[in-house]
């Protein structure tokens, strides 16, 4: 930060190291004290950046071909019914069969370098789940005994380093898209994002069976999902 | 003949009243204390803030006075450093980030008249609350900010705002509920008879038909029921401050025979907030009752449908004496005390003083001032101190005390009072220094463990200045305390001036007064180093082209502002510093005295001439002056000195303290003094007066 004259050196003044020193240290501390906040407009060009300086972005779309997400095409595979079990019309995705209720990652990444600053999420993608059995006529009481509605929904999290920091209730139809966007502070360093889904689990009348080709029956299913992760810091 | 000497080996401070002490001096007008020596010292001057030399007098212009000034830190070491200043109409940013030199118009400001105290600035966390008494009280947050290029007044308006809320919000605007028709055998149909701004928002009630019966949908569901639930609705701004409550809004509908079964989620239009809101916070009545419960925060200010559709509500509505209208549209004064901020009443309510809820700057409870013994007049200046807040007023001074909402109010004196809020500033080791009608005064002390408050006058020493104080104007007056100096530096009106026109620096390391003449100070306020920065008193007023206008600081440049010289700024001629001694009796002022040598014990300052003069028993004319010597040894080589010194083959050099003995000649005398004018850099450490006396008396007296 600038400073101002500590000394005035004139003529016929005497030659006083003290003065000089004091106005030179003056001088110096300016140039040392310079700090990015005082950059003038557009010294800093982009060219002198390196990667990453002052953001970087993740993009996922659709989710990364590795091992375990191959030719997922953004689709979650915790669970994946397997060919034989299911109908061929539908998803090979949870079934009642395999579904362990409870909070499930669908997609997790580790984003580095992080270096400590504001992490953006914005998830969006389809969900497809069966919810007729809510909303059947068998749920309006003229049956006998009357069933028991299962309201559905596929609630979404997203986790930051095992920390929650979005909740949402989530989709209630058959077929819906969403979106979820949520932005933390996060510290330094490789971060664990998980983005994660969990389904209603099984109420006393489901159906969870196709009766006739003793197939098993979808419930619930993400697919073509994307996500965009903006960490920024300065 | 060697003479008798009186020695003053340590100077003191400017002294006014007769007799003086010997280490104390008549008269001393621009100079400083250097830090190393603690002597006397002619490095005083004022540069510009912005010290390029081509740009000339911008961006200031054209500014006349600049009444205040204030500069916000938002992060140690002035890396966010924001200065504001007020001029004419406008309040302006200067804006400097990236190496701009911009200023900013932010607000139209009512300008300040003579007798009007300028813009008072109150720091509350990253912003700054601004109160003149005529304008309402503003509220800036100046950082961050784009580039002068691309701000645009939605930019503007984004960092500057009125304080406070200064009103409710409407009542919302509901939305007639339409209830669905059961038609017995039918099909579910919308009722006919409501146009489209009515909704349909039904919820089942019945166990059968949803999982969670009765967290959906509001009221009754029964046949025959009627539902009549209202609603309210709050601003909370940018400060976490919840507005008034509007008034209230009913929503009703009936349930039918055959129309049993189904719950209703209102709708309704929220208003939109003023400057600085952030959301909305919605309450409402449980069906047919009067207390209000939160129901839900609108996080936007943009968003005006809004469904209610969860039965559950939340706490207590907080009553209408939690926040009421802004109390304070023409406060004058503020202050930030136990986390509340304190505003005096304005001209209207002036011995009245609000403050707000502890954290929410924004948030005045109707319950939530305090009214002052109406003896002590109106309140000028607020100030907090320690565990207390100073209420300075214009006849006497209070101190506030407690914890929000039970403070407490006492007098400690009747007897000063503070005319000039923007003169007050606290001083290490010393206490709250202000300028009050009749003098500087300090408060200090306190009220806990037993602690008092006392207020002790502090311009004894230049009171004869003091009371040249135009004091109509005495509001004009301004003064920080100055770290880098250790001084307090005082500027106030005199001699009928309407702005600051003479200057009074109180160093702390003499605990002594000196003068500054010359300087244009019309605000000041200290910068993240501890230099002070101030406002030119008249600026783009003053006679002649290009006048010196805007920022500038106190510095060590020996240079009094500049002037444009061929498109250029060049720096001014040098101050004229003096040092005149006391009035010196040497004992007995009847004795007369033959005074022989002035030794003057100083710093070699190299080939600078001592213009010394000398005076005697208190008459104006000198008696003879002497500028034959120079500041160097006398009884050594000359020390090499600018402008002749060879690089490789002079050294650098420690000044020295030497004895420089001047010779007088003036007869005698009952009082003697001396004097030092100088344009130059010295140093005055101390000196001597050698003086012979035969024991001759003064005669008697004159006779008619």
């Amino acid at each position: 930060m600038k400073r101002w004259t500590q000394h005035d050196a004139r003529t016929d003044h005497l030659v006083e190291a003290d003065q000089f020193n004091r106005q030179n240290r003056a001088a110096r501390g300016s140039i040392a004290g310079l700090d990015r906040n005082q950059y003038p407009s557009g010294c800093v060009t982009d060219a002198m950046l390196t990667s990453a300086a002052r953001h970087k972005v993740w993009v996922f779309a659709p989710w990364a071909a590795d091992a375990s997400h191959t030719h997922s095409q953004g689709e979650q595979t915790a669970y994946r019914a397997p060919t034989a079990d299911t109908l061929p019309e539908q998803f090979r995705a949870l079934t009642y069969q395999q579904y362990q209720p409870g909070w499930t990652t669908a997609f997790e990444e580790t984003l580095t370098p992080f270096k400590g600053g504001s992490l953006l999420t914005d998830w969006c993608g389809n969900i497809a789940q069966q919810i007729f059995c809510t909303w059947s006529a068998n749920s309006l009481g003229s049956s006998s005994p009357p069933g028991r509605p299962n309201d559905r929904n596929i609630g979404l999290r997203v986790l930051y380093n095992g920390l929650v920091v979005c909740e949402r209730v989530g989709p209630a139809k058959p077929i819906d898209s969403f979106r979820v966007t949520c932005e933390s502070q996060v510290p330094a360093g490789p971060v664990q994002v998980a983005l994660q889904f969990r389904a209603t689990s099984i109420g006393p009348d489901d159906f969870v069976v196709d009766q006739g080709a003793n197939d098993h029956l979808m419930q619930a299913h993400l697919f073509s999902n994307r996500a965009v992760f903006v960490g920024r810091w300065r | 003949m060697k003479g008798s000497t009186v020695q003053v080996r340590i100077l003191g401070g400017m002294q006014q009243t007769l007799p003086q002490e010997i280490e104390h001096a008549t008269l001393i007008e621009n100079m400083t204390l250097d830090e190393d020596t603690q002597a006397f010292s002619s490095r005083v001057g004022y540069e510009r803030y912005r010290p390029d030399p081509a740009d000339q007098f911008n961006p200031f212009g054209a500014l006349g006075r600049i009444d205040s000034v204030y500069v916000l830190q938002q992060l140690p070491g002035g890396a966010r450093q924001s200065v504001l200043i007020e001029a004419g109409n406008t309040l302006y940013l200067y804006l400097e980030t990236g190496q701009q030199n911009v200023l900013v118009g932010l607000a139209s400001r009512t300008a300040p008249t003579a007798t009007d105290t300028p813009s008072v600035f109150t720091q509350w966390q990253d912003r700054v609350i601004v109160t003149n008494g005529l304008d309402a009280p503003i509220i800036i947050r100046p950082w961050p900010l784009a580039a002068s290029t691309d701000i645009t007044s939605a930019m503007k308006d984004a960092i500057v705002r009125p304080l406070g809320f200064y009103g409710p919000p409407a009542a919302p605007e509901m939305l007639q509920i339409a209830t669905i028709a059961a038609v017995t055998g039918g099909s579910i149909n919308s009722s006919a008879g409501f146009t489209g701004n009515s909704t349909t928002n039904w919820y089942p009630v019945r166990p059968q038909a949803i999982a969670y019966p009765g967290r959906f949908g509001l009221g009754q569901s029964s046949a025959e029921s009627d539902n009549r639930i209202r609603f309210r609705v709050s601003y909370l701004s940018d400060t976490g401050s919840e507005s008034p409550l509007s008034t209230d809004s009913l929503a009703t509908w009936r349930i039918e025979t055959n129309n049993s079964g189904f719950r209703y989620a209102p709708s309704m239009r929220l208003p939109l907030g003023p400057r600085g809101t952030v959301a909305r916070r919605v309450y409402r009545t449980l069906n047919d009752e009067q207390s209000y419960l939160f129901v839900d925060d609108v996080r936007n200010n943009a968003e005006q449908l809004y469904h209610t559709s969860v039965s559950g509500t939340g706490a207590t509505a907080p009553d209408d004496l939690a926040s009421v209208p802004f109390p304070a549209p023409n406060a004058r004064v503020c202050a930030v005390f136990k986390d509340c901020v304190f505003l005096d009443g304005g001209r209207d309510q002036s011995t009245t003083i609000f403050f707000s809820n502890p954290g929410r700057p924004d948030q005045y409870g109707g319950l939530d001032y305090i009214t002052l013994d109406g003896r002590g007049g109106e309140v000028t200046g607020l100030y907090a101190y320690n565990n207390n807040l100073i209420v300075l007023r214009s006849a006497g001074i209070d101190v506030l005390t407690g914890a929000y909402p039970s403070f407490t109010v006492q007098t400690v004196t009747s007897q000063v009072a503070c005319r000039a809020p923007n003169s007050i500033d606290s001083v290490p080791g010393i206490g709250v220094v202000f300028l009050a009608e009749d003098g500087v005064y300090v408060l200090r002390g306190g009220l806990d463990g037993g602690a008092q408050f006392e207020v002790v006058s502090l311009g004894v020493g230049i009171r004869k200045e003091l009371q040249r104080m135009t004091l109509e104007c005495a509001s004009r007056a301004v003064g920080r305390y100055a770290p880098l100096e250790r001084a307090y530096h005082l500027y106030l009106p005199v001699d009928g001036n309407d702005r600051p026109n003479l200057g009074c620096v109180f160093h702390l390391d003499k605990q002594a007064w000196s003068l500054r003449t010359g300087f244009p100070v019309g605000a000041i306020d200290r910068l993240h180093d501890g230099t002070l920065v101030f406002g030119h008193n008249t600026g783009a007023e003053a006679a002649g082209s290009n006048p010196p206008a805007g920022l500038f600081v106190l510095s060590a440049i020996r240079s009094m502002g500049g002037a444009i010289v061929g498109d250029n700024y060049e720096p001014g001629a040098a101050p004229v510093s003096v040092y005149e001694s006391c009035w010196h009796d040497m004992g007995d002022a009847q004795v007369k005295k033959q005074v022989q040598y002035v030794t003057l014990w100083c710093q070699t300052r190299g080939d600078v001439t001592i213009d010394f003069r000398y005076y005697k028993d208190f008459e104006n004319a000198e008696v003879a002056s002497d500028n034959r010597f120079i500041y160097q040894p006398p009884d050594r080589a000359n020390q090499p000195v600018l402008g002749s010194a060879v690089v490789g083959t002079d050294k650098w050099q420690d000044a020295r303290l030497v004895p420089i003995r001047l010779p007088t000649a003036l007869q005698s005398c009952s009082w003697f003094k001396f004097r030092i004018d100088t344009t130059d850099d010295i140093l005055l450490v101390g000196y001597e007066v050698e003086y012979a006396s035969r024991g001759s008396v003064v005669i008697e007296g004159k006779q008619r």
